[in-house]
This record gives C-alpha cells, structure tokens and sequence, in this order.
C-alpha cells in the first residue's frame, strides 16, 4: 500500500508541475499583456488607466519588481497617491537599496512634502551615489541637477553652490549644452565668479551660444564688470538683445558706464563732469531722503542711514563751492573726496530710501558698489 | 514505583530503601506507539522494507508519514489555488474590476451548481471545514471521508473563483487532514495513529494554504488539538514545513502580502494600536453576533432553501461587485493594495463593512469556503482606515499604514477566530519583521478581551453546537482555572518522626495530636505511614531502645509537589488516601499533606465552566 502511495505521491507531482507550468504560463503571458497596456497608457499620459493595469500586471506577477516600480511611478506622477507610491518604493528600497531609480523617486516624493527635505536630500544622495542600470554617468548628472534645483527651489543657496560646483565638476569642458546648464544654475547660486568662469570661454569662440553670452553678460554685470557686460550683450541677436531683462541690464550698464568719473580715458574735465554730477545727484537724493522720513524714525539701520545722510548733506553744502565742476577740474585731487561722499550718501540712500531710487541714482549706486569691491 | 512495592504501591518495611527518585511516579507521557506491533495485521511487502532495511520504528515511521502528508498536502494545495485561479479567470476575467454582466451572472450561477454539488454529490462540503477536522479528530476518530476532499476542492474553487467572499485556508486545512486520514486509513495505522494523523494532514494543508508554517502549526495546537502534545508536535511541524517547502517549489516564496517596512518609533503610536484593538473587538462581534443569530434561522428553512441559497447569496455579493469588486474572493490583492495606502480612510470603512457583510452573507447561505482570508481583509481594511486617521491627526508618530493594515490582520483574527497566539505568529510570518511584535500583541490582546468578555463561545465552538455537535472547547480549556494541590493542602495533619525516634515519644505525640497521621520520614523524600494502633501497643511495654522502624507502617508513600494540579496528584495517589507534599528544594521538608477527602471537598466547591 506505500508502495502505491509512493506512485500517487510521484503522479501528483507530475501533474502538479504539468498544471503550474501552464498555470504560470497563463498569468505571466496576463502580466506582460496588462503591463505593456499600462505602458501604452502612460506613453497617452492616461495615468489612471496606467494604475489600474499595473494593479492587474502585479495580481498575476506579484513579486515584479518592474512592475511594482512603474506602478509606483505613475502613481506618484499623478501627484495624488504619493504615499501608495512611496509604500510600493519604500518595499523596493528594501530589496534593493542601491538602486539610482528607487531612491529618485523616493527623493521626488518626499521633496514633495513640507517636511521631508532632510530625507529627500537622502534619497537624492542615495540615488547619485546609486546603481543605475543605463547610462550611469549621465544619469547620475541629472539627479544632481534635480538636486541643484530642487535646493534652489527651497531656498537652500549654500548646498545648492556645493552641489552645482560638484556638477560642474563632473561635466566635461567640451560639452557646451551641459556647460550652460552649469552655468546658470551657478548663476542662480550667485556664484558669478564660477558662472563667468564657465561661460566665458563658450562666449568667446566663433559661432557662440546666445545662452552662453546671456550667462556671460550677466556674470560679468553681477561682477560690476558692465563695460563687459555691455560687450557680451553687444553680440546677442537683436531679439534676444531686446528682451527685458538683457535690455535693463544693458541700460543700466550703459547708465554707470556714462556715470563713471573713473573711466580711462576721459579727459580731466569730463571726469570733473561726472563728479559734479554725482555730487549734485547725490545731494538732492540726501535731501529727498531725509525729508521722506520723519525724524522719528527707530533706532535701527534707517536710522544710522538718515544720520549719515544729514551728515553728508550738510558735508555738501559746505562743500558746494569746492566741488563745481570748474573747481573739480582744476583741483583733481578733490575729485576722489567728492566721488566718496556721493558714493557713502548714495549707499545710505539705498538703505533708508530704496523705492525712491531713479535710474541714475541706481548707477551711481552700482559704481559705488563696484568701487568699493561689493558685487551683487 | 519503589522496588518491592506491591500494585497498590505499599509493602511492609524492607532493610533495602529504595531509591526516592524511582518512587516518584512516572510523568504523564503517551508510551510509543506499539499499536502495529501488538495488532496483528499483514505487512506489505513495502513496509516490511522499510521495517527491516532501514529499521523503522511505528513512531520514526509516523514521522516519515508526516513528511509524506506534507509533501501531499502541498501539491494538494497548490492544486487548489491553481483551480481556484482558473476559475476566477474564466468566470471573472482577469481584470480586478469585472464587467457588469459578469461580476452578477458568475457567482449566482455558480451558487446553483455548488448547491446541487453540496446536496446530491458531496453531502460534507459545507461550512469551513475546521470544525469537520475538529469533529472527525474528537468523534469518528480521525477519520475524514476522501469524497469530501474532493468535494471541497470543486465547490470551494468554484464558490471562491465566482466571487463568494470566502477564503481557500480553512477548505485546506480539511483537505490536508482528509489527505491524511486516507493515508492512514489505507495504510491500516492504529486508531490513535489515525485520530493523530488528521491533524498533521491539517497542518500541512494550512500551512500551504498561509504560506505561513509556524502559524498553522499554532493553529492546529490552538484550535484543533488543544494541547501540546509531545507525541503530534514533531510530525505536525515537520509535515508544515514540508508542504510549505513543496508548495514554495511551485508558486515561489513570496508571502501573501507584500508588507512594508516598519520601525516602532513613537511609543505614542500604542495608544493608536489599543483603538485599532479595541475597533477590531467591536466589528469582530459584530460578525460572531451576526452568524450567531442568523444561522439557526438559516438552517430552520424550508430543505429546497438550499437549492437557492449560495445561488442569492452570489447574486447579493455580484450587485455589491459592480460597485465594489474589491469585496469578491479572497481579497489577497485589495489587502496588499491596503497596505499600500491606496485607500482614503472612507473607503476603506466602506470595504471592511462590506466584505462584513459579504462574508457573511457567504458563509451563512452555506457556501463551502473559510472564513481566514475574509477575516485578514475585513481586519487590513479597518487596521488602515485606523492608520490613515492617525496619520491625519498625528503626523509626528511612526506607524505606515501598512503597519496598521497589518497589525489590523492579527487584531480581527484574534478577536474573530479566537486564536490570539496563532495572529501574533501569523502577523510575524506574514510581515517577516519583527519589529511589529509590540503593535500587534497589544491590539490583538485588546480585540480578543473585548470578543471574549460579550461573546462567550467561540466561533468554532458555537458552529459545532448549533449542529447540535459538542467538541471540546480549547478555549474554555485553556481558560478552565486549574486546580493545585496547595488548594487543598492540609499543613498541620501529619508528625514527622525519624527513624531513631522513640516510641515513647512517638505515642506522646500522637496522643497529643489524635487526628494527625504519623509519617516516618526514612530518607529525603522517603516517608512510610506508621500504624498509630501499632504504636500504641506496643509503646506501654517498649525498652528505651525501641525506635520508630520497629513500628509496623507502609510505605514508600508517593510524595507530591505543591504546584501540582489536583488530576495530577490523583494519579499519583493510586490506592493511597494520604500523599506527603513535600518542598522542591529539600525533598526530606514536609509542606503538608493531601487527603482524598480534601481533594474531592476542593473539586466541589470549583463552580462547572460557565456555558453560553
């Protein structure tokens, strides 16, 4: 009687591997045909559609990791299931904690979240330092730019410097589209040092990029560099040269350019122009300041810049006779006192006064910067 | 028993003393099965192989059975879901939301042919099939007829591949036990062999079933056994472990569930399992009320009643489906979904009430199928709808969703099926974390103390009686306060007296104390009873060198253990109404005595287990 069980017990197990071969046949053929449909619809971006035919493609392959990973992406690329899809990731993660995919897409959901910054600068380490299974190198550029943005989206200016400069190092000189790319994000970093660094020289060769003379144009403007801001802007098409933001840096480039009593090669008395100009903008801009704030104005900041701007008036006034025009060109050396109180009334200006601000005064405020070694 | 001790377990004073340890009586524990060996019956060529190559023993051959149930039960098993999956494949479709025409025509016609199946061709096939285990184990001595198991893999497949809301583990459970009733049967094993061997069958079907070994090893000892017995524990585990390890080989490792990861971050976060716990107990009643009540009136219709009745219980299940086609079958892939926090917290209130409702629907019509996957989806479902809320409210504290949709599983099975140790093992293999041990015991504690407190009997039980079929109930056992002999301990009724005592001395103190018994205490743990009448005789004309062991006395006396229980020390008194309690630590210290007298006084005055 064993002996027969024995037999039933060996024809049991031929039949049951005849029945699951077929079986496993039959839903994995399932599988793979709700999973190219759902690939279909991601491809038409009918994400909904997409998730119920990954939620189909994984009843007959559950343990798929492809297709608990696409369910997941186009769960959170609805933007409305992110905990499903972190869920689903999270399970992924576990297997596989290295993978650049995974924790892309955990970095993404929880860069979405208010609070999820330190763990989605985590993710997005993990997924730059992570396996990817194509490209490696190029993929690993795109998250570290997707970082770079994402900590200028929120704010974070000294790790994005870090990481842009990380990305810039990891991009090859002779790529002049992934150059650009480095280039604003350092310029969106402020970092107009390193941005001019990258653009100048894509500026310079025969047939440049207008992106690349853009970025180089406002580097140097940041720079207080505006004569070669003016130049790079020069070279732009005109469209591009009109557009507003190139145009009013052009415009105030070319306004502390013609404000500049130190530029070579004026004659003495056209820096003795420039000066008197200064003082007289910068007189009226002191006295125009002072009366639009009372004197009660609290101790703080304004109050120092008032101070300073009463001082200066009254330095003015006493000066007036001193610093005209004809004076200045016959007396050179006074020049730089002149320059120095427009500049110092200019600047405490800018602080108690910053909306009344004209044009010129902007300029003249520029110069003082540029002349005292700020930039922007 | 002491050397020279007659059956009675007295004998007069010998000059050898016997070695105390050999006294004591021998433990409770079955003797080896020697049913093939006194039982004459013919050996097939095979077996007498088997016996004389490789020397098999009826008990290491039990366990070589156990392995072959298991490897059964598993293809049996993974038969099973196969057939169930086809099924639901060629009634439903394989989308996870049938078209209209489908998700009402399927489970009602398929209704029809499983009441026609159940009355005409397979008469067993209702119900769950853990009471029929239960019942052919305690009343037809293991025995399981094979025509049910064929039965219950046709009906159940096609009652649970049409969308009844009921679940393939308890139909696997019967399967394996009628698979190894069978084996026994055919193989002409002893009755106990075979009352034994159901329940291996069981173990291995349930754990195929779960994919969980340890769990349905639980089970069994939990709800079908009753008891850890040494001589089933080994072949019950290895027959599990092996249909999980054939059943794996076919249909792959993966558990049930996909679960997510989970730390215990926030202490705070119990607060939030004890409502899980306490929402579980509520909807567990509600479900255990609901059968309670509406079975007997089921069963009290019109017989033509059972033509129709899965049939409209499929058609109210199909119009629940065109809403929500979550709530047919098992449910497996809603319940991962809830663990993946697909669902708002409204949904899925909405899903556990009606697959509550399904289920019950299901299982009252007399549909064949079990009540386990029901039970973990009702459970996952009210676990999330608890987690999401919190979530809500308590960002700050740690537990996913998953978690509670997890803990969840354990909390309803616990408070539903009255197997709190089988949840929190089933939990652990179904998570394959740990670290969910905390949640899980607190909420499954909290739901089983609610469902015991307002529902005395449980689920199993209660369908047993109601069929009119009174099985021993675990529960009740486990719950049955015991009786130790320190409860009718009597600490000042004997005098011990050393051998070198005189009988002078001996007759003053018994005199002084007339009603105590005198125990001559010969070694640690040695203690004869010594006649007082003999004593008294012969103290008046004794010479001072006359000592107790002159005395005329019986002995060894058997000696007991305060901590024993009262049954034990029954056995152990035999012919003797007085046994010696003496301490563990020093077997020669006497912490009292027992009398029958007292015993049966303390059996009394126990109130009978309360009934429901």
């Amino acid at each position: 009687m064993l002996a027969i069980f024995i037999v039933s017990l060996v024809l049991m197990l031929a039949l049951t591997a005849f029945l699951n071969r077929m079986y496993n046949k039959t839903v994995h053929t399932l599988a793979d045909s709700w999973a190219a449909q759902a690939d279909a619809s991601v491809k038409a971006g009918n994400y909904d559609a997409a998730i119920a035919q990954y939620r189909n493609a994984l009843v007959y392959s559950p343990s798929k990791e492809m297709y608990q990973f696409k369910l997941a992406q186009a769960l959170a690329d609805t933007g409305e299931n992110d905990n499903e899809a972190q869920n689903y990731l999270i399970a992924l993660w576990t297997e596989s904690p290295g993978s650049g995919p995974v924790n892309l897409e955990l970095a993404r959901i929880a860069a979405r979240k208010s609070m999820g910054t330190a763990e989605a600068l985590r993710y997005y380490h993990s997924a730059i330092d992570g396996e990817w299974p194509e490209s490696p190198v190029s993929r690993r550029w795109d998250v570290r730019l997707e970082l770079c943005n994402y900590l200028l989206k929120t704010g974070r200016l000294e790790q994005a410097r870090v990481e842009t400069m990380s990305l810039a190092d990891n991009t090859p000189s002779d790529d002049a589209a992934h150059q650009i790319v480095v280039g604003n994000l350092l310029l969106r970093t402020l970092d107009w040092n390193r941005a001019l660094g990258i653009f100048r020289p894509l500026a310079v060769v025969e047939h440049p990029n207008p992106d690349a003379i853009v970025g180089a144009g406002t580097a140097a403007f940041n720079l207080g560099m505006y004569a070669a801001s003016r130049d790079y802007f020069a070279k732009l098409p005109a469209e591009r040269r009109n557009q507003p933001d190139i145009a009013a840096m052009q415009t105030t480039s070319h306004d502390v350019l013609a404000a500049d009593p130190y530029l070579t090669g004026l004659s003495t008395k056209e820096r003795a122009a420039r000066a008197n100009n200064a003082v007289a903008l910068a007189t009226v801009r002191a006295q125009s300041c002072i009366e639009s704030n009372p004197s009660s104005t609290p101790n703080g900041p304004v109050a120092h810049a008032i101070a300073q701007l009463q001082q200066n008036a009254a330095e003015f006034d006493r000066m007036q006779k001193d610093w005209n025009e004809h004076n200045l060109a016959s007396f050179p050396d006074r020049l730089d006192a002149a320059m120095t109180l427009a500049f110092s009334t200019e600047t405490a200006a800018a602080t108690a006064c910053n909306a009344s601000q004209t044009a010129k005064d902007r300029a003249l405020w520029l110069l003082a910067r540029t002349r005292t070694g700020q930039t922007n | 028993m002491a050397a020279g001790a007659d059956a009675n377990g007295a004998d007069e004073l010998s000059v050898t003393t016997p070695n105390p340890i050999d006294a004591v009586p021998e433990a409770v524990a079955p003797a080896p099965a020697q049913v093939a060996a006194t039982e004459p019956k013919p050996k097939s060529a095979w077996r007498t192989l088997l016996h004389e190559v490789f020397q098999l023993r009826e008990d290491r051959f039990f366990l070589f059975l156990a392995v072959l149930i298991g490897v059964m039960s598993g293809l049996c098993v993974v038969c099973f879901r196969i057939f169930i999956d086809w099924v639901q494949l060629t009634l439903l479709g394989s989308s996870m939301t049938p078209s209209f025409p489908r998700v009402v025509l399927a489970p009602t016609l398929a209704g029809l042919v499983v009441a026609l199946l159940a009355i005409y061709a397979f008469p067993h096939v209702r119900g769950s099939g853990v009471n029929q285990t239960k019942a052919a184990v305690y009343i037809s001595n293991g025995y399981v007829p094979f025509i049910t198991v064929i039965g219950k893999f046709v009906c159940c497949a096609l009652a649970i591949g049409s969308g009844q809301s009921l679940g393939p583990e308890d139909p696997s459970l019967q399967m394996g036990a009628g698979l190894a009733s069978l084996i026994g049967r055919k193989l002409r094993l002893s009755t106990e062999k075979i009352r034994l061997i159901a329940p291996v069958g069981a173990a291995a079907g349930l754990a195929a079933a779960f994919n969980a070994p340890m769990s349905a090893v639980v089970f069994v000892i939990e709800e079908v056994i009753g008891t850890w017995s040494a001589g089933v524990l080994g072949a019950i585990v290895l027959s599990a472990v092996s249909s999980v390890v054939t059943m794996r080989s076919f249909l792959g490792a993966d558990a049930l569930f996909r679960v997510p990861q989970f730390r215990l971050v926030h202490w705070e976060d119990m607060g939030a399992y004890v409502v899980l716990g306490i929402v579980g107990g509520i909807a567990s009643l509600i479900l255990l009320k609901w059968i309670a009540w509406a079975r007997p009136k089921m069963k009290a219709l019109p017989r033509w009643t059972l033509f129709v009745q899965p049939a409209a219980a499929g058609l109210i299940i199909g119009f629940i489906g065109i809403k929500v086609p979550q709530v047919m079958g098992a449910g497996y892939a809603v319940v991962d979904q809830a663990m993946h926090a697909q669902f708002a917290w409204k949904v899925l209130l909405m899903l556990a009430a009606l697959k509550l409702i399904a289920t019950g629907v299901s299982f009252l019509s007399g549909s064949p199928g079990g009540t386990f996957a029901p039970t973990l989806f009702i459970g996952a479902m009210l676990g999330g709808a608890v987690g999401t809320i919190e979530q809500h409210f308590f960002q700050h504290l740690s537990g996913t969703i998953g978690t509670f949709a997890l803990v969840g599983i354990g909390t309803l099975f616990a408070g539903f099926l009255r197997t709190p140790i089988t949840a929190v093992f089933m939990v652990i293999e179904l998570s394959q974390n740990y670290s969910a041990i905390l949640p899980v015991l607190v909420s499954t504690m909290v739901a089983y103390g609610i469902s015991r407190a307002y529902q005395k009997t449980p689920l199993f039980d209660l369908l047993a009686r109601q069929d009119g079929i009174y099985l021993p109930s675990i529960e009740e056992k486990r719950e049955m306060l015991s009786l130790d002999v320190e409860d009718a301990l009597r600490t000042d009724g004997a005098i011990v007296i050393e051998p070198g005592e005189k009988i002078t001395n001996i007759a003053r103190s018994a005199e002084a104390e007339p009603e105590s018994l005198l125990l001559l205490r010969v070694n640690p743990g040695e203690f004869w009873l010594i006649d007082r009448e003999d004593v008294m005789k012969l103290a008046p004309d004794a010479s001072p060198s006359t000592t107790a062991v002159m005395v005329k006395s019986k002995g060894p006396v058997p000696y007991i253990f305060r901590d024993q229980t009262l049954a034990e020390a029954l056995q152990s008194m035999g012919e003797w109404q007085v046994l010696p309690v003496v301490s563990r630590e020093d077997l020669g210290k006497l912490e009292g005595i027992l009398t029958i007298a007292d015993t049966l006084k303390c059996f009394r005055k126990t109130p009978p287990a309360e009934e429901n």
